[in-house]
């Protein structure tokens, strides 16, 4: 009896001691165990095994605190009290055993915003996970993001049941709270908090519970607004979403795809309103190539507080015109910039080649600093600044010019498309200037060093968003897609077939949009690694290959849209040997060629389709066969068009001159399930040209 | 007693000569409060006030001296060495390193190191570069990453300076901030951050900033070590690095590329410290290419210690390593529950391997140097589930010892990091592995992974020196033979009159090559790999359809992996005429390796490595053979490959082996390798050649 009670106290003290705290020496040996004292002179710990230690107080560095997170009177699953939680656990078996290929299940996922009369409000989030796989084990990781400016952000509960029933918390040892961007002084202020759960093994259920307040009350600026997705990567039992506002606060509430999937209930008290949303059995997704965002595909959810756009753009307007302000330093930067300038269009151009080169952009989004611009006097001595700040002090400058110009807030494609019921900044975080010129508009993006003037990249083609500063009747702006000229590839070749069967190229390519930025990006190669990115290129079409010649054209110049270079090399050994008369080879530019992205079975096709970008891929390609070879068999011509997605090979022979001429285009970007038969057939005939054989003979 | 008695009385002494203690106490709200701590009878009390022991996150015990009021708005310049005007003349020097399109040219690249006597140090770094365009302006972003229980970091000087001098811009006080960086999620650590950006910093100008580190409170007093490297992607006009020693210390060293006449210091006595001074001018760029060493082993480097040999600084990291080799009831229980069944010792430690590599979730928690250096006891990191790389090799250790196998922790530099110097000692790893003794024989094993199978380890340690604190030695890690490495292919083609081919094919690895591919299985959901193969058959030929596919549990490693899969290419052999043309599906050889005719350094890879592949064609019954590639042998130190094609009745057989024997192709052999290379790789373009048969 007195060695089980000896045992029993053994227990329970090691699980006291759990939550471990550390004593740090200064001689750096370190020290886990409970820290029961700390005298003038000593520290006293006791370590896992029972063990007393002391420490005098001036040897120790210092002492680490460790607290667990959540009730930890809960130590095995037997202990929870929570009715709901013991019955989840029991219950979801069935439903698990429909997904034996996820990661993880999420049993439930359960957040509940409250807002409150001084517009302050505050979000609990809870969720109860099961893991299942080795690659489900990384839910166990886990941040939450908040803005110490406003909000405030706290582990509530998080502990892992382990597949033996006990219960481990996790203590402040693997907590860490730290800034996003602490790298960038000039915007460091976006917070996270991350952890690493205890016991994350396949079959251990973790429960989490974190809590976000705002102790700022939201405005215009920083509104109340929160997004939910009603399906994921993998399966959830359960989701709910509610929020409860006082009675007579309105909200905009935006369903999509909700049918009868989500259950919306509407509870009224005396005080408040409480709007509820859930779903049940939410499957798993697979994932599948030129994938719409999930917000479209999926029941979606966005819900704000009520608001007017006309107020979101009156109150911005007024911001930016508060902000523009402070700018002598600017005005005087700009007149040594422009100096020689005698156009306002070559003014437009000198001032935008020195915002996008000079001021560095630094990726941090409005929503993790603020919306508020600096004063472009602050951006100007930083040399940095992120999209709002950029884009602010090219809209200074442009207004000193006396340019009609607007500051426009745009949705990037990447977030889905402008929900207008639902008015609130965080939707159009991605700002662009709108300039009229001339009886003509133009859209500037002057983030990046590699885009040109007037050059619109494709997250923000066919965007929409708000264009400030004058009537509201045109708030509304939408960014247009493309054509595909704008967003094209073009190259000429004109290859000879040598007598030895190597090929001799001399190419030229010439791009427009995307094509060219990838270009410009090699501008910061010195000459010595730009002559070994060509050597690559060409080692990549042939590994027997030998680089001539190369030129890069407009690389450095804003002012134009397409860029491009030059570029000769010879393939040796290229031609393969099919007996002693025979050879045959395959057109370089087309080596590339696949239908990888499309290998699934059109009847296996599950969502609709999303290409992203509109686009031109055009060769001209001239071969020159050596007179000592006739030509034997020529790769036959193909077509292909349908709704927008183009494609047309073209082999002509003239004598010893083979003419060929392929075009890709894709002119829209989405289209219904229905059309993957016809994408599959586009970029397989495309593809097939690539493995088609010219064939020569030697006479 | 008499060691209780000279506690009491230092600890007196303390009490007397330290007028309070000014402990920085932490709450968990992340206020600081300054004041005494005490804990007694389970309450807490600063300075006489209880607190809530729920609201203390940490308290240290760390003097502090207090820092003086700087005027937020007041410019950060406490020295400038040079002025404006000699800056320019430097530049002006510096014109000839200019070649076309680099970033800059850093002007000054100086460093100075200084061990006190007192044990404390000092580490300052003064730099000036010529930005040249736009990638260049990253030297106007600053920062050091520091432990502020032991050192203090202060900018002296930072500046931009416009290309003619005639604007000067200072980095002022209040736009330098020091914060907890959150890094990536994997990562713990206490480390903060001091970072700032140099205002005025434009496409031309030019930056100067001084730093200095000032280590108050060093964790050994007799422990120091400097390190400099010498070289840049960019030319550097001056680098210089001064080690200040206390005169009668004495100092060992070791310089490695230094060039002729430059690898022994200039020595100079100064107020009872020597300085031992080494300097390079006009160092020529460091221009990247493909598989080359890593910085450290190509760049001049100097390296110095106190310590002519390993006693001290093993003595010092064995202590701490073996107080966390400790077993527990719950690391027995574990092992007994681990090996119970294994038939061998073999088994036993394998099975701990795999528990190690996949129940032991990489998660690095770094508290002080302890933690870093040495980990976490073994029983903390079972209980947790979680560790880092010497987490997980000190509990396999311990879980060794259970099972009574010798096996210890041992430190590494990768060899994708570097090369760890064991002439000097310092420390210097970047990663911890295991070294185990069975029968006689030594052999390593890397629990930080999830997909090796034993006796397999990880590629980049493969090749290397391994540092065991606890016995006081080094070892060098052998390279396995290729075979350890490798991949192998056994495939059937059927090829019919239209040119469609059905494929069958088993995949089987060792070593590396089997981790990377459970790895990636792994990662993949049962139900998407059919998408998987089918994005890599329809790459292969467009219209492919998969039939079929198997595999072993990828994260099964007590079973090598393999898997198998039947797809029908429709098509594939091209019909050109009256030929048909087509060679074996998945058959390209391109070697990124060997992309550059030249080179300047040798190639690196990380192991050796062997592919083999073996393929019988059916041909199809109206077609003949036309032609065969013929059958080619290369064999040279680095590489061996064989490939031959044979024909018999209507079958064609294929054999080909790949092997790369050495891990670096030393830069004087480059372009043997290289033809070597291209002949393999344009073997795998060589297509098969069929004619139709003609009618009867």
């Amino acid at each position: 009896m007195k060695k089980y009670s000896i045992l029993l106290l053994t227990l329970i003290f090691l699980s006291c001691i759990l939550n471990a705290d550390m004593v740090i020496l200064k001689n750096a040996s370190e020290h886990i165990g409970q820290v029961n004292q700390i005298s003038d002179s000593k520290v006293f710990l006791k370590d896992e095994s029972g063990k007393s230690h002391e420490f005098l107080r001036n040897a120790v560095l210092k002492v680490i605190f460790h607290h667990k997170k959540g009730d930890t009177s809960q130590k095995t699953i037997d202990s929870i009290k929570d009715e709901f939680i013991k019955k989840l656990y029991k219950d979801s078996d069935d439903f698990i055993k429909k997904y034996p290929n996820s990661g993880y299940i999420t049993l439930l996922s359960d957040t509940k915003y409250v807002v409150n009369p001084d517009l302050t409000w505050s979000a609990e989030y809870h969720s109860i996970i099961k893991i299942l796989k080795e690659r489900g084990k990384s839910v166990s990781n886990r941040s939450i993001y908040y803005n110490p400016d406003r909000e405030t952000a706290e582990i509530v509960t998080a502990r892992s049941i382990a597949v033996d029933g006990k219960v481990y918390y996790l203590d402040d040892s693997s907590v860490k709270k730290g800034s996003v961007y602490s790298s960038i002084p000039q915007y460091d202020k976006y917070m996270k908090i991350k952890f690493a759960m205890k016991k994350a093994e396949i079959g251990s259920i973790l429960e989490i519970k974190t809590r976000m307040k705002s102790y700022m009350p939201q405005d215009i600026l920083n509104p109340f607004e929160f997004e939910a997705l009603f399906r994921f990567r993998e399966p959830v039992l359960e989701k709910r979403v509610s929020v409860k506002v006082p009675k007579g606060m309105r909200l905009s509430i935006f369903k999509r795809n909700f049918e009868d999937k989500v259950k919306c209930i509407k509870t009224e008290t005396d005080e408040d309103v409480i709007y509820s949303f859930s779903r049940k059995n939410l499957p798993e997704t697979e994932s599948e190539s030129y994938m719409p965002l999930r917000n479209k595909m999926f029941p979606y959810l966005m819900v704000s507080i009520s608001e007017k756009w006309d107020t979101i753009h009156n109150e911005f307007a007024r911001l930016l015109g508060r902000k523009n302000t402070k700018r002598t330093e600017l005005q005087k930067k700009m007149k040594e910039v422009l100096k020689n300038c005698k156009t306002i269009k070559e003014k437009i151009y000198k001032a935008y080649e020195f915002v996008v080169k000079e001021i560095r952009y630094v990726g941090v989004s409005p929503l993790m600093y603020k919306f508020e611009p600096k004063f472009p006097d602050e951006i100007l001595k930083n040399g940095l600044a992120n999209s709002i700040d950029k884009t602010f002090l090219f809209y200074s400058i442009l207004k000193d010019l006396g340019v009609n110009v607007r500051f426009c807030l745009m949705k990037s494609k990447f977030k889905g498309d402008l929900v207008k019921e639902v008015p609130n900044i965080n939707q159009i975080g991605r700002p662009v200037l709108l300039i009229r010129l001339n009886g003509q508009k133009l859209f500037v993006d002057c983030l990046y060093d590699t885009v040109a003037l007037g050059e619109i990249i494709p997250s923000l083609q066919w965007t929409e968003g708000i264009a400030l500063d004058q009537s509201l009747k045109d708030k509304f702006v939408k960014i247009p897609l493309n054509s595909v000229n704008r967003d094209s590839w073009k190259t000429k070749l004109k290859i000879n077939v040598l007598p030895d069967g190597a090929l001799h190229i001399i190419e030229s390519n010439m791009t427009t949009g995307m094509y060219a930025d990838y270009i410009r990006g090699w501008k910061d190669y010195n000459e010595e690694e730009l002559k070994k990115k060509f050597e690559k290129i060409v080692s990549g079409i042939h590994q027997k290959s030998e680089l001539i010649k190369y030129k890069l054209i407009n690389y450095d110049k804003l002012d134009r849209l397409n860029t491009g270079y030059d570029i000769e090399y010879k393939l040796n050994d290229y031609c393969i040997k099919g007996g002693k008369k025979i050879l045959v080879f395959r057109i370089p530019s087309f080596s590339g060629y696949s239908a990888s992205s499309v290998g699934k079975s059109v009847k296996e096709r599950h969502f609709d389709i999303r290409l992203n970008n509109v686009s031109l891929e055009h060769n001209d390609i001239e071969i020159n066969i050596d007179k000592a070879f006739k030509v034997n068999y020529l790769p036959k011509s193909s077509e292909f068009s349908k709704s927008g997605l183009k494609y047309s090979v073209k082999f002509v022979q003239k004598g010893q001159k083979i003419m060929v001429t392929d075009n890709y285009e894709q002119n829209k970007l989405n289209y219904p399930k229905q059309f993957y038969g016809y994408l599959k057939k586009c970029l397989e005939q495309k593809a097939e040209v690539g493995k088609m054989w010219v064939v020569i003979e030697r006479r | 007693m008499k060691v209780k008695n000279l506690v009491l009385v230092i600890a007196f002494c303390l009490f007397i000569f330290v007028p309070g203690f000014g402990e920085k106490i932490k709450m968990n709200d992340d206020s600081y409060r300054q004041g005494k701590l005490i804990i007694k009878d389970g309450k807490c009390f600063i300075d006489s006030k209880m607190v809530d022991r729920k609201k203390l996150s940490e308290v240290s015990f760390v003097k502090r001296v207090a820092e003086k009021n700087i005027d937020k708005d007041k410019k950060v310049k406490s020295e400038e060495p040079f002025s404006v005007k000699e800056i320019l003349g430097m530049v002006k020097q510096s014109e000839k390193l200019k070649t076309s399109g680099i970033k800059g040219i850093v002007i000054l690249d100086e460093g100075k190191f200084v061990w006190k006597r007192n044990g404390t140090r000092t580490y300052r770094y003064h730099f000036i570069g010529r930005i040249l365009k736009e990638a260049g302006r990253s030297w106007g972003k600053i920062g050091w990453g520091f432990d502020e229980d032991r050192k203090k970091i202060k900018i002296i000087l930072a500046r931009s300076i416009s290309s003619n001098g005639k604007i000067v811009k200072y980095l002022v006080h209040k736009d330098i901030k020091i914060s907890d960086p959150a890094g990536a999620s994997q990562f713990f650590s206490k480390y903060k951050t001091m970072s700032a950006i140099i205002p005025g910093v434009g496409n031309d100008s030019i930056v100067e900033y001084i730093m200095e580190s000032n280590t108050f409170n060093p964790m050994d007093k007799n422990i120091f070590s400097a390190s400099y490297y010498f070289r840049d992607f960019v030319p550097v006009k001056k680098s210089k690095i001064t080690v200040s020693f206390p005169a009668d210390k004495e100092m060992y060293y070791i310089s490695r590329r230094m060039g002729k006449g430059k690898e022994k210091p200039l020595i100079r006595e100064k107020k009872g410290y020597k300085e031992y001074i080494w300097e390079l001018k006009d160092v020529p760029m460091i221009v990247s290419e493909p598989f080359m060493p890593p910085y450290n082993q190509i760049a001049p480097v100097i390296k110095c210690s106190p310590f002519k040999n390993w006693d001290y600084l093993n003595k010092f990291s064995r202590k701490m390593l073996k107080k966390n080799i400790k077993i527990v009831p719950e690391i027995r229980k574990k092992v007994k529950e681990l090996t119970e069944k294994a038939k061998s010792v073999e088994e036993k430690i394998a099975n701990i391997y795999y528990f190690c590599q996949q129940e032991i979730r990489y998660i690095s928690i770094k508290s002080s140097f302890s933690s870093g250096w040495a980990g976490h006891p073994a029983g903390h990191t079972l209980k947790n589930r979680y560790g880092d790389c010497i987490d997980k090799s000190i509990l396999f250790a311990t879980m060794m010892k259970v099972i009574g196998v010798e096996a210890y922790p041992v430190g590494v530099v990768t060899n994708s990091s570097g090369n760890m110097d064991i002439e000097i000692p310092i420390f210097d790893a970047n990663h911890a592995i295991s070294e185990v003794y069975l029968d006689g024989k030594r052999f390593y094993l890397d629990c930080t992974a999830t997909t090796y199978r034993y006796p397999y380890f990880r590629p980049d340690d493969h090749g290397i020196w391994a540092s065991n604190e606890i016995m006081g030695k080094f070892e060098k890690i052998d390279i396995p033979p290729p075979v350890d490495n490798m991949y192998t292919q056994v495939k059937r083609m059927q090829v019919d009159n239209s040119g469609n081919t059905v494929v069958t094919y088993q995949n089987e690895f060792t070593g590396p090559q089997e981790a990377y591919s459970r790895s990636f299985w792994q990662s993949v959901k049962e139900s998407e790999r059919k998408r998987v193969f089918q994005r890599s058959v329809n790459s292969i030929n467009p219209g492919a359809e998969v039939l079929d596919f198997k595999f072993t549990k990828p994260l099964d490693l007590s079973v090598p992996f393999s898997y198998s899969a039947k797809y029908k290419l429709n098509g594939y052999g091209k019909i050109a005429g009256n030929l048909m043309i087509f060679k074996i599906p998945g058959f390209s050889r391109s070697f990124s390796s060997v992309s550059l005719p030249e080179r300047k350094y040798d190639l690196h890879f990380d192991s050796s490595d062997c592919q083999r592949r073996r393929t019988i064609i059916d041909l199809p019954p109206g077609f003949k053979i036309k032609y065969l590639p013929r059958k080619i042998e290369i064999k040279n130190k680095y590489i061996s490959y064989y490939a031959s094609y044979i024909s018999f009745e209507n079958q064609i057989y294929f054999e080909d082996e790949l092997k790369f024997i050495k891990r670096i192709i030393a830069v004087k052999d480059y372009k043997k390798f290289r033809k070597a290379l291209q002949a393999v790789s344009r073997y795998s373009d060589e297509q098969i050649f069929l004619e139709k048969k003609e009618a009867k």
